[in-house]
């Protein structure tokens, strides 16, 4: 028992240390990845593999569950993938991470919404190398009333920049190697862990197995948000509940949701109701009710369709009266939303007056 | 005209303010619940006290994060100590994660070592809903008239990883040191993380 809770603490130091480290943008160093790997792997000894499933075995009753993993995950397999096979590269090396989950169940986007977490990696590069941070392909919003989160489903892939930071030197061969954590719910939630390597170059017939990764990057860089268009507007005005975004692309756009990057700005689960402008889309959202400040600006992903995503970062400004702005065109009138005059929109959804936005909880 | 609309922006912006986050600052909801051991609590039978309700589910990993690393136990007994009465909650429907009886929620509070006042099963989610709790684990802090004073998450690292409850930041305590000495909460709200609490689905 006092063995099992020295070890313990000796991890758990030896993790926080390695965890800082890594908040701090340095490099992992672990001593040997297999402390926490659930396969053989290359550049570990069998001994250090050996002393690191027996820590896992002594460490695993004090930690639980969410530290060290005490059984393989079940619900998302992770790998990790390539746009390159070999070691030929000079600048960046286009790394994803791919997550297949089952059917039914969902992990979570850089901002999970009501619930959840967004996964985590820890990486352990050869030196000369460094990961850059990971990207986020624009999410879905899963609705479950009154709660809503923002998720993958099915397959996605994290794409990540890795770094030639030092010297170009030859290779002969790299290991790229991944402890990859992430929180899987679909009626329940579990937190799972996993390590995953890559190690370059792949086999010379390998085309296949690459074509599979590139095709996986492509379709996970095709849903990144793109910067934000130049001749585009975006407005968030202030309602009495919540926040008006207008967004202005010189066409009429069908279909608008907004995913925040800020955790507790809007209502997560309350619906976006979307008015179809003429030359863009208007969305009414109501705000979190765990604001107790005004934010300044409204940050996030604007997705109008299918590989659709784009980056906003509005500043949020007080409605302005009828004739004191810009033209009528350019901007939505706060006070027509508010219900008196949709004859010029079309409607997407349901049109709601704020008064009839569902309220998400009883009051007290 | 660029003048006029600043500050008539400034006025409007005040008043936005002055609306948000309405909830802190009014009433708790009243409400009445049985604990595992048949006794009823009534919100009101605790005016003169503190009182902390904290969402619980015992299959979440973001509750297991602070069940597994002793966090939750060291908060209810530092400050039921203190004399604050503390509530632990489950408001998970039956055949949902999260639902216990009573015999199965009292022998997890005797294997963990828990020091909550009383556990209230809240089955129907009428707790729940009144509160408006999301998430577990959900913290709100009603201080002795009946006032709340927190409404969000129970730290900010709104992670399963056990190794993040050393260096976080204690909502819940820091709420309850500033108004024990009188003092304005200076974070009354955050957002909740967790697992969605599993509510019965709505009947009307």
């Amino acid at each position: 028992m006092q063995l099992t809770a020295r070890v313990s603490a000796a991890v758990y130091t030896r993790w926080r240390g390695v965890r800082d480290e890594w908040r701090a943008g340095g490099r992992m160093t672990w001593p040997c990845r297999g402390h926490f790997a659930l396969s053989s792997r290359r550049g570990c000894s069998a001994s250090s593999r050996i002393a690191g499933w027996l820590v896992l075995a002594l460490a695993a009753p004090a930690f639980g569950s969410s530290v060290v993993p005490s059984q393989p995950a079940r619900h998302a397999r992770v790998d990790l993938v390539a746009t390159q096979g070999d070691t030929a590269f000079s600048g960046d090396l286009l790394v994803g991470i791919r997550f297949r989950i089952d059917a039914g169940w969902h992990i979570y986007w850089q901002n999970p919404g009501d619930s959840g977490a967004p996964p985590s990696v820890r990486w352990s590069l050869p030196a000369g190398l460094e990961a850059g941070p990971l990207e986020w392909p624009a999410p879905v919003r899963l609705a479950e009333p009154p709660l809503a989160s923002y998720v993958y489903t099915g397959e996605v892939v994290l794409p990540v920049r890795i770094r030639v930071t030092g010297s170009s030197r030859q290779r002969n061969a790299l290991t790229i190697a991944a402890s990859v954590r992430w929180v899987v719910c679909r009626e329940v939630c579990v937190a799972e862990q996993a390590d995953t390597q890559l190690d370059l170059p792949i086999a010379e017939d390998s085309d296949r197995l690459l074509a599979d990764w590139r095709a996986a990057i492509d379709s996970a860089v095709a849903r990144i948000p793109r910067p934000w268009p130049a001749g585009w507007t975006a407005s968030a005005a202030l309602t009495r509940d919540g926040f008006l975004l207008a967004v202005e692309t010189g066409r009429r756009e069908t279909a608008g949701t907004f995913f925040p990057l800020d955790r507790g700005m809007i209502d997560d689960g309350s619906p976006q109701a979307a008015t179809s402008l003429d030359r863009g889309v208007a969305l009414r959202i109501r705000r979190s009710d765990q604001l107790t400040t005004l934010p300044s600006r409204l940050r996030g992903v604007f997705v109008l369709g299918p590989d659709r995503a784009y980056s906003l970062d509005a500043t949020i400004v007080a409605p302005q009266s009828r004739g004191a702005g810009r033209p009528r065109s350019n901007n939505v009138d706060v006070d027509e939303i508010k219900g008196h005059s949709f004859a010029s929109m079309a409607t997407i959804d349901a049109p709601q007056s704020n008064e009839a936005v569902p309220a998400v909880r009883a009051a007290p | 005209m660029k003048k006029v609309g600043a500050m008539a922006a400034a006025l409007l912006v005040s008043v936005a303010v002055a609306s948000l986050g309405a909830r802190v600052g009014q009433p708790g909801a009243p409400f009445t619940a049985s604990d595992t051991k048949g006794r009823q609590h009534k919100l009101s039978d605790y005016q003169g006290k503190f009182v902390v309700l904290e969402w619980h589910n015992q299959g979440c990993p973001f509750v297991a994060k602070h069940y597994n690393s002793g966090n939750m136990q060291r908060l209810q007994r530092e400050w039921t100590a203190k004399g604050v009465v503390w509530f632990t909650v489950i408001s998970s429907a039956p055949g949902k994660q999260g639902y216990v009886t009573a015999a199965q929620e009292d022998a997890y509070v005797s294997e963990k070592k828990a020091n909550p006042s009383a556990v209230l099963l809240d089955p129907a989610g009428d707790v729940g809903r009144a509160y408006g709790a999301r998430t577990t684990p959900h913290m709100f802090v009603i201080d002795p008239k009946g006032v709340l004073v927190y409404n969000g998450a129970i730290d900010d690292k709104p992670t399963t990883d056990t190794a993040d409850v050393a260096g976080a930041l204690d909502y819940v305590s820091t709420a309850l040191r500033e108004a024990m000495l009188g003092k304005a909460v200076t974070t009354p709200a955050t957002q909740p993380y967790g697992c969605s609490v599993k509510y019965a689905e709505a009947t009307h």
